[in-house]
């Protein structure tokens, strides 16, 4: 069972607000969510390597764009902006 | 003249176009007005894009050029959650409702490079989470068949849009289904390709190693014609695969073998008469030539609980991104912890939070061996129990596409139920095989029944010849 402290530790972790009143709820569906995933505990892993199906693929670093190309709109799209700046809520 | 939209086909619109019996114009108005009038009580598309003269001109030079291939001039929905220059894609959420794509998807390019034209963005769960379209900023989408059934999700518009003629095509995403059961609840064909085969460059990411972008058609043979337009390799898109490893996977022995894993069959919760269907499914690939073939896949009943851990790790991941300060919405609070909050509890429904807060938890460090770290592995083992099969010498392993018809909305209200109805298609995304969903028939109801070919790596051709031997004999 999920307590009420740890999927306030969750949210906060995530991010993402969960109010006071929708706490056991969501932690409730949680919980039958991770009860059905729980059928994972039935296989021995134990002796499996993992062959992972992707790698990591890089590839050069070239400017795709000349600077400045698309400062206008990115900018626009901004939820908030000042003087060609993102205008962000104070960090310190 | 009048334009019968319910018979139209992309091979008999071509043909008129070609022949100079319409024009692309009237193609595309007569596919815009038949929308304007019947998306009312559908309400497959989110926004119809009424201003697209500069595409229809060009798609009009071409066939008067003589360039024409099949896709000029040929009207098609586009999922929210791929981008459009210039227009918005809000992947069916209040967290991008103004975002204004600042390029286009690579597939919109090439369809542009073809002279496709694009008709309107369609609707969809939040953020392409939910299998029913219900959970749409925007509202629901109705079936066309039944409208007292959902459609189908995540693409439930695109879904929809081709099923009442309202395009000739539709580009959804599938990251566990939600191409193929639409297409399965609507009554056409939906598909997912070779993880790779397509560029996923301007979708607006989900699950990373299981998103594909792909096509809703109204035949096997016209998802072929897209899919080969759309596919190949792409520098924006690191994943995608060169076209030499394209040859090289499907460089295997294609034959008329169809494995059966009848095991599957077995679970808790699928439909009674879904499993009637399937078994005439089966009867009609005997009369048809195709040898049939018990198969034990014995890991693959575990594919959701797999699934249900992966997706949504990685949509916690991708979503992170999505935090109000560069773009979209922003929920200010009182600091600046507050407003990413606020942003993601107000940007984002339901659903999409309750999947990043699963996969928050079984990313978390306490719980990441237990379930994370697992989940990795039997996907490895369900691969292995796949790639044996195909080994020994199926060319196609044969489930129904979803487990039970069409459902009503509000009927799976608590989670679980309606995770449970991705049971057959997460398997193909979890292995990065390809799978298509094509009709089988309709239910007591007139509902319609999807069976689901899945085959090899790389081996759509044989996909498509199998589906298409059992279309033509529907």
């Amino acid at each position: 069972m999920i307590t009420k402290q740890q999927m306030q530790d969750l949210a906060m972790l995530a991010r993402v607000g969960v109010p006071e009143a929708e706490l056991d709820q969501v932690a409730g569906e949680i919980d039958a969510i991770v009860g059905y995933i729980d059928i994972l505990n039935t296989v021995n892993v134990e002796d499996i390597v993992d062959m992972p199906l992707q790698v990591n693929v890089t590839h050069a670093d070239a400017n795709a764009t000349t600077t400045g190309t698309y400062f206008d709109t990115l900018i626009a799209a901004a939820p908030d902006s000042q003087d060609g700046f993102y205008k962000v809520p104070k960090i310190l | 003249m009048a334009l019968d939209l319910k018979n139209l086909t992309i091979e008999k619109a071509h043909a008129m176009l070609v022949a100079k019996e319409i024009s692309v114009a009237e193609l595309v108005e007569a596919h815009l007005a038949h929308a304007r009038i019947a998306d009312k009580e559908i309400h497959a598309f989110i926004e119809l894009f009424e201003h697209e003269s500069d595409r229809v001109a060009k798609a009009q030079a071409m066939i008067d050029a003589g360039t024409a291939t099949m896709l000029t001039g040929i009207p098609y929905g586009i999922k929210d959650n791929i981008l459009v220059e210039g227009h918005i894609a809000s992947a069916g959420s209040r967290m991008l409702r103004d975002y204004t794509a600042s390029y286009s998807a690579t597939v919109i390019k090439k369809l542009d490079a073809v002279g496709a034209i694009p008709m309107g963005r369609t609707n969809m769960d939040d953020a392409a989470m939910g299998s029913s379209t219900e959970s749409s900023y925007y509202g629901p989408t109705k079936n066309p068949r039944n409208t007292s059934r959902v459609p189908g999700g995540s693409s439930g518009g695109s879904a929809a849009a081709v099923a009442a003629d309202m395009c000739l095509f539709a580009l959804g995403t599938d990251t566990g289904g939600s191409v193929r059961q639409p297409a399965s609840f609507c009554g056409i064909v939906g598909m997912v390709p070779t993880y790779g085969a397509v560029s996923r460059s301007g979708a607006i990411p989900m699950g990373s190693s299981l998103d594909q972008i792909a096509p809703f058609a109204k035949n096997v043979a016209e998802a072929k014609v897209v899919f080969d337009v759309i596919k190949g390799f792409d520098g924006m898109d690191a994943q995608t695969l060169t076209q030499e490893t394209r040859a090289k996977l499907a460089e295997k022995p294609a034959g008329k073998v169809i494995g059966v894993p009848r095991h599957l069959l077995e679970m808790e919760g699928i439909n009674a008469e879904v499993k009637a269907n399937f078994d005439a499914s089966i009867e009609k690939l005997k009369t048809l030539g195709y040898e049939i073939r018990d198969i034990e896949l014995p890991h693959a009943h575990l594919s959701l609980a797999v699934y249900y851990i992966i997706m949504p790790a990685e949509v916690s991941t991708n979503l992170s991104r999505l935090d109000g300060m560069r773009y979209a919405f922003r929920a200010p609070g009182k600091d600046l912890l507050e407003t990413y909050m606020k942003t993601k509890y107000e940007g984002f429904g339901k659903e999409v939070r309750r999947r990043i807060l699963l996969g928050t938890y079984v990313l978390s460090a306490g719980y990441y061996d237990a379930y994370y770290n697992k989940a990795i592995k039997v996907r490895s083992l369900i691969k292995s129990d796949y790639e044996k099969v195909f080994a020994s010498g199926v060319d196609s392993v044969l489930v129904p596409t979803s487990p039970s018809v069409a459902f009503k909305p509000g009927e799976k209200s608590d989670p679980l139920s309606m995770y449970l109805a991705d049971i057959f298609t997460v398997t193909a995304n979890l292995c990065h095989m390809p799978a298509i969903s094509v009709p089988s028939g309709v239910d007591s109801e007139g509902l319609p029944f999807g069976i689901q070919f899945t085959a090899n790596q790389g081996m759509e051709e044989t996909m498509f010849s199998i589906a298409n031997d059992f279309e033509k004999n529907s």
